[in-house]
C-alpha cells in the first residue's frame, strides 16, 4: 500500500514536470499537436500501468511515445495506400493564423523541411537536446552509447545549420 | 591537442567535467583555430535554437490534463486485460487439472504461474537495461522482474542465436533448473519459483543476435549493442541506434 502510494506521488511529480515537455517535443517532432498530445497521454497511461518508476523516466516515456508515433505513422501510411489520398487526414502542419507574418511562416516551413530530411535519430537528438535532455537521457532514449552522444549531436547540429542556411557552411570535421 | 566538434559541443552543453572544462577554455583562449571551431559550433547551436523556436509559434499552448485520468484509464485497461486473461487461462488450467495423472507436468506449471497471482500475459512490462559485465554484454531486466525477454501475449519462439559460448544464465540460482519457453517469455523455474534470467555473450564474440518472435531484440557488433528492445504493453519499443 505504501509502495502504491509512493508510486502515485512519484507519478504525479513526473507527470506535472514532464508532460508539457513531452508534448512540446512530440509536436516539434511530428508537426502534429494532436498526435503529440495523444502519444504523450498514451505514454503516461503505460507508465501508470507499469506501477513502478523506470530508472530514467524521461527516456522511458520518450521511447514509448516514439513507438506510439511510429504506429500512428504506419496506420496513416496504410490508410493512404488503401484510400489513395490524404483527404480525411489532419494536416501535418497547422494552418497559419492570418496575423502570422508570411516570412515567419516560410521560415517555419523551411525548418520543417530540413528536419524531415534528416535521419530520425538526428532529428530526435536535436529536438530532445533542445528540450533539455542530458546526454545520459539521450543515450537511454535513443539506444546509443553516452560517449557517442556529443559527436552525434555535433554532426546533427552542423547538418541542420548547413541545410537550413542553404549549404553555404563548411562541413564539420569528424 | 586541438579540439574537435565533439569537444566544443560537450563544452557548450555542460557535459564536460569542471576540471576538463577549465582546461578546454584555457586552450580556447590561446588557440585561434580552436576558437574559430568553437564559434562555428556556437553558430550551429544558435541556428538550431532559432529554427526550432519557430516551430513552436504554430502550436497551441500545452494544457496539462487531469492526472486522475491516467489512473482511471490504466485501471480500465488492466481490468479488460484481466478479464481476457481469465477467459483464456482459467479454462486451460481447469482442463489440465481434470486430465488426470498424465497432466502432472501441466498442473505443476500452472501452479508455479498461477500461484504467484499473475497470469503470464499480464506481467508488468519492464524496460530492460544493458550493462557491461565481466562476461560480456548483459541484457537483463530491472530489479523486480522475474523474466528477461517477453515475446508477447500470443506466445512465440525465442532463441539465442549464432554464437558459440553464448549462454542463457540464471542469476542467484542453485541446484537444478528448468528453462521454459511459453506464453511469450523465457524463464527459469526452480523450486522457489521463477528466477531472473540474463543472456550473456562473451567479450571476444564479434557479432551476436538474440531474436524473439522473429524480431531481433538484441544485436551486438564488435562489442557494441546496436539494437535493443523494451517490451511495452504488447509492443516492442525498439530503440534504434
Amino acid at each position: 500500500m505504501t509502495d502504491a502510494r509512493t508510486f502515485e506521488t512519484h507519478f504525479r511529480e513526473v507527470f506535472t514536470r514532464e508532460h508539457p515537455s513531452l508534448v512540446r517535443y512530440l509536436a516539434r517532432l511530428t508537426g502534429d499537436p494532436a498526435l503529440a498530445a495523444d502519444a504523450a497521454q498514451d505514454a503516461f497511461i503505460r507508465l501508470h500501468e507499469r506501477g513502478a518508476m523506470p530508472e530514467e523516466p524521461r527516456s522511458w516515456l520518450v521511447a514509448v511515445a516514439h513507438n506510439r508515433v511510429r504506429d500512428d505513422r504506419r496506420a496513416e501510411a496504410r490508410h493512404l495506400r488503401l484510400h489513395g489520398n490524404a483527404g480525411d487526414l489532419p494536416a501535418a502542419d497547422p494552418a497559419p493564423a492570418p496575423d502570422i507574418a508570411l516570412e515567419t511562416d516560410e521560415r517555419r516551413r523551411a525548418v520543417r523541411t530540413v528536419l524531415d530530411a534528416m535521419s530520425a535519430r538526428d532529428r530526435r537528438l536535436l529536438l530532445l537536446r533542445y528540450e533539455g535532455y542530458s546526454y545520459r537521457e539521450l543515450a537511454a532514449a535513443l539506444g546509443v552509447s553516452e560517449a557517442s552522444v556529443g559527436a552525434l549531436l555535433a554532426r546533427a547540429h552542423s547538418r541542420f545549420a548547413r541545410q537550413y542556411t542553404g549549404g553555404r557552411r563548411a562541413p564539420e570535421t569528424p | 591537442m586541438h579540439l574537435k566538434h565533439r569537444d566544443c559541443r560537450q563544452l557548450l552543453d555542460g557535459e564536460v567535467a569542471p576540471q576538463q572544462a577549465d582546461a578546454l577554455r584555457r586552450h580556447l583562449a590561446g588557440c585561434a583555430a580552436c576558437a574559430a571551431l568553437h564559434a562555428e559550433v556556437e553558430r550551429d547551436d544558435d541556428c538550431v535554437r532559432k529554427g526550432v523556436a519557430l516551430l513552436d509559434a504554430g502550436f497551441p499552448p500545452v494544457d496539462l490534463p487531469d492526472v486522475t485520468v491516467f489512473a482511471t484509464r490504466a485501471r480500465r485497461r488492466r481490468r479488460v486485460r484481466l478479464r481476457w486473461a481469465a477467459a483464456v487461462l482459467l479454462p486451460a488450467v481447469a482442463a489440465a487439472a481434470a486430465a488426470g495423472p498424465a497432466a502432472t507436468m501441466i498442473r505443476r506449471w500452472a501452479a508455479t504461474r498461477v500461484a504467484r497471482g499473475a497470469a503470464p500475459a499480464l506481467a508488468a512490462p519492464d524496460t530492460p537495461s544493458r550493462s557491461a559485465s565481466p562476461n560480456g554484454v548483459t541484457f537483463e531486466p530491472g530489479a523486480a522482474a522475474d523474466l528477461d525477454i517477453q515475446c508477447g501475449a500470443a506466445g512465440g519462439s525465442l532463441r539465442v542465436d549464432v554464437v558459440a559460448g553464448a549462454a542463457v544464465r540464471v542469476t542467484e540460482a542453485n541446484g537444478r533448473l528448468r528453462y521454459r519457453l511459453g506464453d511469450g517469455r523465457l524463464m527459469a523455474v526452480a523450486d522457489g519459483g521463477p528466477l531472473d534470467v540474463r543472456v550473456e555473450i562473451p567479450h571476444d564474440v564479434r557479432r551476436a543476435t538474440l531474436r524473439a518472435c522473429g524480431r531481433t531484440v538484441l544485436e551486438v557488433r564488435h562489442g557494441v549493442v546496436s539494437t535493443a528492445a523494451a517490451m511495452v504493453d504488447g509492443h516492442y519499443a525498439i530503440l534504434l541506434p
